[in-house]
């Protein structure tokens, strides 16, 4: 059934159609749980709050914007309120203020193999995706899984995390160069020679 | 063009976004090695986390989160 269809039958109190709403995107929702709060209990804590709040406001919902996008608005807010009740969460707030006069241009960079996904097993890509996405400060691994992973628009994710368009905008360029930075050591070419004799590597590389 | 302000578009390049002309980023990613090489590897980057293939979500949570929702149902 349409998804357009399934929201009007769960809206009129059709508690079928809203049972196939969740099974579409309960999958991501956890997904995306899981990346903002980095456990499995706290992940599926928010999973349930989030579909148990988006089934108590459903006749709130506008049937022209895009069902997905507004329970992963619903999901987001739960995951970073259950942050915040987290004690001794020491999470970066999403408006912490950005170091601006950081020089972004990485100081090594070199090409990676060809096919990077295909250098490893499947499950140990998936671990190394999901390590190094956790290794990020909160306000950049947020913008991240929402624009890069779930796909929302630079408007769509500075709407849910109440931040401006250039604020998303520049917490992405830092979480992707980070990213690309950690990827880099494992996907290197062997003895690329773009680093200059003696230049120093940072931390943590052989 | 200079590297620190083809990182500063690097995104948008990516994305495709905005009305701006590509001409002087190409250009510059034409005669930079450095900046061909952190475009190319970025865009893997993104990639990678895009071709990510989800999980099923086990039987037991979605029977557990049907549970919550039945018992939050307004009584008619
Ligand atoms: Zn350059």
């Amino acid at each position: 059934m349409p998804e357009a269809e399934l929201v009007a039958a769960a809206q009129g109190g059709d508690l079928g159609a809203f049972e196939q709403l969740m099974q579409r995107y309960e999958p991501r929702v956890l997904r995306l749980a899981m990346r903002i709060v980095g456990n499995e209990a706290d992940a599926e804590d928010v999973l349930q709050e989030a579909f148990l709040k988006a089934y108590a406001k459903l006749d709130s919902f506008q049937r022209q914007s895009s069902f997905y996008t507004w329970v992963v608005r619903i999901a987001v807010n739960e995951a970073l309120m259950k942050l915040r009740r987290r004690r001794g969460d020491r999470e970066l707030p999403l408006d912490q203020e950005l170091d601006t006069g950081e020089d972004l241009l990485p100081r090594e960079v070199e090409d990676w193999r060809p096919n990077p996904e295909q250098q490893m097993a499947r499950q140990e890509l998936q671990d190394l995706l999901n390590q190094n996405i956790a290794s990020l400060a909160l306000p950049y691994r947020v913008v991240f899984q929402l624009r890069d992973v779930e796909g929302l628009s630079t408007e769509e994710t500075a709407d849910a995390l109440h931040l401006t368009v250039p604020a998303v905008k520049s917490r992405l360029l830092r979480a992707r160069l980070q990213l690309r930075d950690k990827l880099s050591r494992y996907f290197r070419r062997p003895g690329d020679g773009s680093l200059p004799a003696g230049a120093a590597r940072p931390e943590g590389q052989a | 063009m200079r590297c620190t302000q083809l990182i500063a578009e690097l995104c948008a390049y990516l994305d495709q976004e905005g009305p701006q002309a590509w001409a002087d980023f190409e250009a510059h990613l034409a005669a930079c090695r450095k900046c061909r090489q952190l475009v190319e590897t970025c865009r893997q980057t993104i990639l990678l986390y895009r071709s990510e293939p989800l999980p099923p979500l086990p039987a037991a949570i979605h029977s557990r989160l049907m549970t919550a929702v039945r018992r939050a149902r307004p009584a008619k």
